[in-house]
């Protein structure tokens, strides 16, 4: 495939669900191996930008393009890893193992011992080997979330999609979840997009930042928002301020 | 109350025996894609196209047609509808499931008051009649959960990503709408034959209680599958057994024989 090709690329994109303009003529393009923060207000379209690139959304107008083709045909062409909004509980007894769904994030027709080697390696990324054979519906929610991005891992995607990836988990595992996808973005030239409306946290890892209001506000890298009038004139400069006082004060 | 050697003089009889292996068979279908339903939440889709196959039996008593060749295709485009509808709905199923059914159930009643001459047909369609089951229907009705078996075992975890997370799952490659398609398909056939089973009023039973009484078991998800097929046909035999002992109607010994399973794993499940 042709790297020169953005691995996303939006066009105009608008969509409305329900009669409601979720997304207003937004264009992007996301290079191979770009690590984006996509931020925004709660309700500004971040999500659903997020589920038109994954072919989940239809769009109303415009389109949107990944690795070269429309959304909805992206998956054989593309190794997506996509973590959802935490929002959605399994059913209590839900019948199916930890290592049963990190399974489900890898490619169909794989071989039976393939399928355990890769389920075990993405299991210790994010720390839960020993958790294998415990019911899903038995664990903690910051446990869950840790299992869905072992379920994104562990086809070795080449797009990481995540939204809020970090809200369920305690402050010792989000620093070690941030880290990984560094060390994903560095090794592996993972391209990632990670939605967050906690621009100040994720602002501190990701190589370029993407203000989402419906279109976009602002895309640019972490310093150039910092000093972006633009930006001062949307937050205020106290609120600017303090958003970037929290990158200033980000751990070592 | 049948003496015990009586038991095994209407063991050997065929109809008994043609009504205990189509049991069995529509048991297995109805425990596999019940299991699939229940953790989409869906279950309620198998009684509301229990509601809408009678109307269609209606609508071919009324014709003087054979009910099952008119059930058949019939529940097979409503459960395509329902699943159109929800989508058009954005998820809302048990809507869209609700139109369906009340709307066949309505039919079914209209037909019926036109009709007035098939009162007795149509009560065997409402309330089950497993003993009259037809060779054919035997048949039919293994194909079906041979079918569904394959279905299901060929392909376990795009179901298992289907009923976890279907967002994700589509997104990821996997097949979902065909999946969906295929689970309607399979729902609407398998309960127009278990209309003889235990009919149209009490089908949707097939469909909820094994799965449910399999959780209170197992926690893997193909042995949860293959754990619910197990008791729907164990419900079957026990229902059919007790049924033939104390000349008790067939379809609510079968119903009531799922609801002591449940009641009863659940009871040993607490009791460890």
């Amino acid at each position: 495939m042709n790297s020169d090709v953005p691995i996303i690329r939006a066009v105009d994109l608008t969509v409305e669900l329900d009669g409601t303009l979720a997304l207003d003529s937004v264009t992007l393009a996301v290079p191979r191996g770009d690590y984006v923060a996509l931020v925004g207000p709660n309700g500004s379209g971040k999500t659903t930008l997020l589920r038109a690139i994954l072919g989940l959304v239809r769009p109303t107008a415009g389109h949107v393009e990944v690795g070269g083709v429309p959304a909805e045909r992206t998956a054989p062409v593309v190794r997506i890893g996509y973590v959802p909004q935490a929002d959605r509980l399994p059913m209590p007894r839900f019948p199916a193992t930890v290592e049963e769904i990190v399974a489900t994030g890898l490619p169909r027709f794989l071989r039976a011992s393939d399928t355990r080697d890769s389920v075990r390696s993405a299991l210790d990324q994010v720390g839960l080997a020993g958790l294998a054979q415990t019911p899903i519906g038995s664990l903690s929610g910051g446990q869950r979330q840790r299992v869905m991005l072992a379920r994104a891992l562990v086809g070795t995607p080449e797009l990481l999609l995540l939204d809020e990836p970090a809200t369920a988990l305690d402050p010792a595992f989000r620093q070690r979840f941030y880290d990984l996808l560094a060390e994903l973005h560095r090794t592996q030239a993972t391209t990632i997009l990670l939605v967050s409306h906690d621009l100040g946290s994720v602002g501190q890892y990701a190589r370029r930042l993407v203000y989402l209001e419906q279109r976009v506000r602002f895309d640019g890298t972490f310093e150039e928002f910092c000093r972006s009038p633009e930006m001062t004139a949307l937050f205020g400069e106290f609120q600017q301020h303090l958003i970037c006082h929290q990158h200033d004060a980000r751990p070592v | 109350m049948h003496a015990p050697s009586d038991m095994w003089n209407l063991l050997s009889h065929a109809f008994v025996q043609r009504a205990w292996l189509g049991g069995l068979a529509i048991g297995a279908a109805c425990g596999v894609l019940g299991m699939l339903l229940y953790l989409r939440r869906s279950v309620l889709v198998g009684e509301g196209l229990g509601h809408f196959s009678f109307g269609s039996v209606g609508l071919a008593l009324l014709l003087g047609w054979p009910p099952l060749a008119v059930a058949l295709p019939l529940s097979v485009l409503a459960s395509l509808l329902v699943l159109k509808l929800a989508r058009a709905t954005h998820g809302a199923g048990d809507a869209a499931v609700g139109m369906v059914a009340t709307v066949g159930l309505a039919l079914g009643v209209l037909l019926a008051s036109i009709g007035g001459g098939y009162r007795i047909d149509i009560f065997a369609y409402l309330f089950g009649d497993i003993l009259a089951i037809q060779t054919g229907e035997v048949w039919a009705a293994w194909a079906v959960a041979a079918l569904v078996t394959v279905m299901v075992f060929r392909q376990p975890m795009d179901w298992l990503a289907w009923a976890f997370d279907p967002g994700h799952a589509q997104a990821t490659g996997r097949p979902i709408e065909r999946l969906d398609k295929l689970l309607a398909v399979l729902t609407a056939v398998t309960v127009v034959l278990g209309l003889r089973l235990v009919g149209s009023l009490l089908v949707a039973s097939l469909l909820v209680f094994p799965p449910a009484t399999a959780l209170w078991i197992t926690t893997a998800f193909r042995r949860a599958i293959v754990t619910s097929a197990v008791v729907a046909m164990a419900a079957v035999t026990l229902g059919l057994g007790v049924s033939l002992w104390t000349d008790v109607p067939t379809s609510a010994a079968i119903v009531l024989a799922q609801a002591a399973l449940h009641v009863g794993t659940w009871f040993v499940r607490r009791m460890r």
